[in-house]
């Protein structure tokens, strides 16, 4: 895809913004070759995990808690869970790291996968043990309301917010609701009060719509 | 259930959606899996989609606690089991949330590679009688369900002293690895598989991943690998495995 010449600036001449331009390129090919040498580690220290390799791992842990860890406090929010999630997952990655197969995917992709799944286990257990033990008055439903704060108020997420925010809003509520408030579809439907189907649709719709945002123009 | 019913249940993918946002039923799930097994399609959207939750957790990033990781790596070394195991055992469900009930499936998995391993050269009768006396919600009952399917396939790589056999399934993403007779390493080597694509002139080999012997037996299942109608081939690298071959090869299908 052709990039759209920029307007000249008066204050501006060619030879500064050449050389803006070669940053920029500079930056991304440096950025891109982070990634690249990132994604390299870790496939080593995943073998080497595999092998049993205690200092491999240690390594392996710092690079990708931070990923766990991210995911398990916007889906539990709750700090103490978080960090229990943390600690399951982590051990999880630990007995399954001979079973990883670079040619099915990236490790970062593999890890969220496994953190994202045990954040909404956890979760969902916990709203159902809840629903057991606890009066009515103390129910602790995650609405969409709440979700959408939250999301809202977290500066971190940056660039993700704004491509959230960019979704139609329908599609931006299911996706909410099912990704941080750990909602099953069905449970997304009855709170946004549309059919199953549409559901399903919102949500397929609105990830495609953020792999776009996300994935492709990254 | 059959195909037919798969497809009913999911007419189209949009549901492909909720599957990656994990915002299906386990009952769904399992369905929703077994119809990507069979639908090249359906599995391409999901890795797609796949990328974008990739994307979304990294700009969630918060950097945990050190005590959590004081935790992990002591829980690690005080269970000098756990990385064989794995290595023995790769048809693991992604359910397990304690130690404690790490450790009892540990013991339910021992039982069920040591039946894998005695049962050799009858697997798929015996896996199918073991298919119905275990529960269905068991780790085990995926892997006896898998190994009783008739479309399973069956690779024998044999040299002069051992033999190996890699059974794979049309459906599945294992590669179940059964024999003997092959020499023991020392703990600075390994056994390594290898599936290089038979219809790519120079292709290089693609890594299933690394075994070692138990007892001198063959019991492992690892990752069948996305190459299409493999030669299949084993060679000794150095402890971790490598992304390539770099030592002897031992064994390699006919």
């Amino acid at each position: 895809m052709a990039i759209p010449a920029k307007k000249p600036d008066p204050d501006d001449d060619a030879g500064s913004s050449n050389l803006k331009a070669s940053s920029l390129a500079q930056d991304i090919r440096t950025r891109e070759v982070e990634r690249q040498e990132r994604s390299e580690r870790l496939v080593m220290l995943l073998a080497l995990a595999a092998d049993g390799n205690h200092d491999a791992f240690s390594e392996f842990y710092d690079l990708v808690s931070p990923i766990v860890f991210g995911i398990a406090r916007r889906v539990l929010v709750d700090r103490s869970l978080a960090e229990e999630t943390l600690q399951d997952v982590m051990l999880e990655l630990w007995r399954q790291a001979p079973r990883f197969d670079q040619a099915a995917g990236s490790v970062t992709g593999w890890v969220s996968t496994i953190a994202h799944r045990r954040a909404v286990d956890r979760v969902r257990s916990e709203q159902s043990h809840r629903n057991r033990h606890e009066a009515e008055a103390l129910k602790v439903e995650i609405d969409f309301d709440s979700v959408a704060e939250a999301i809202e108020g977290d500066f971190e997420m940056g660039r993700l917010r704004e491509a959230l925010t960019d979704l139609p809003a329908a599609q931006r509520e299911s996706i909410l609701l099912a990704y941080f408030g750990g909602k099953t579809y069905r449970d997304v439907a009855a709170e946004l009060g549309i059919a199953e189907g549409t559901a399903k649709t919102r949500i397929r719709d609105g990830l495609q719509k953020l792999r776009f945002a996300l994935v492709e123009v990254g | 259930m059959t195909i037919s019913d798969i497809g009913d249940k999911f007419e189209n993918n949009d549901a492909a959606g909720a599957f990656v946002l994990n915002a299906m039923s386990p009952d769904e799930r399992e369905t929703f899996q077994q119809r990507m097994g069979v639908d090249p399609d359906l599995r391409s959207e999901v890795d797609e989609l796949r990328k974008v939750t990739e994307a979304m957790s990294l700009y969630l990033l918060e950097e945990p606690p050190p005590t959590v990781k004081d935790a992990v790596m002591s829980l690690i070394l005080s269970e000098p089991q756990l990385d064989r195991i794995a290595s023995e055992s790769t048809v693991v469900s992604e359910d397990l949330a304690t130690v404690a009930v790490l450790s009892e499936r540990r013991a339910i998995r021992r039982g069920s590679l040591a039946a894998l391993s005695a049962m050799a050269a009858a697997f798929l009768v015996i896996v199918g009688f073991v298919a119905l006396d275990t529960p269905s919600s068991t780790v085990d009952d995926q892997i006896a369900a898998a190994l009783a399917d008739p479309m399973a396939s069956v690779e024998v790589l044999q040299n002069e002293t051992g033999m190996l056999r890699v059974i794979t399934l049309p459906n599945s993403e294992d590669a179940v690895l059964v024999g003997s007779g092959l020499p023991a390493l020392d703990d600075a080597q390994t056994y390594q598989l290898w599936a290089i694509d038979s219809a790519v002139e120079d292709a290089a080999p693609v890594s299933a991943g690394t075994f070692d012997l138990s007892d001198g037996e063959i019991r492992a299942i690892l990752r069948r690998t996305s190459v299409n109608d493999p030669v299949w081939a084993v060679s000794i690298e150095p402890a971790g495995g490598s992304p390539q071959p770099t030592g002897e090869i031992v064994l390699i299908s006919a």
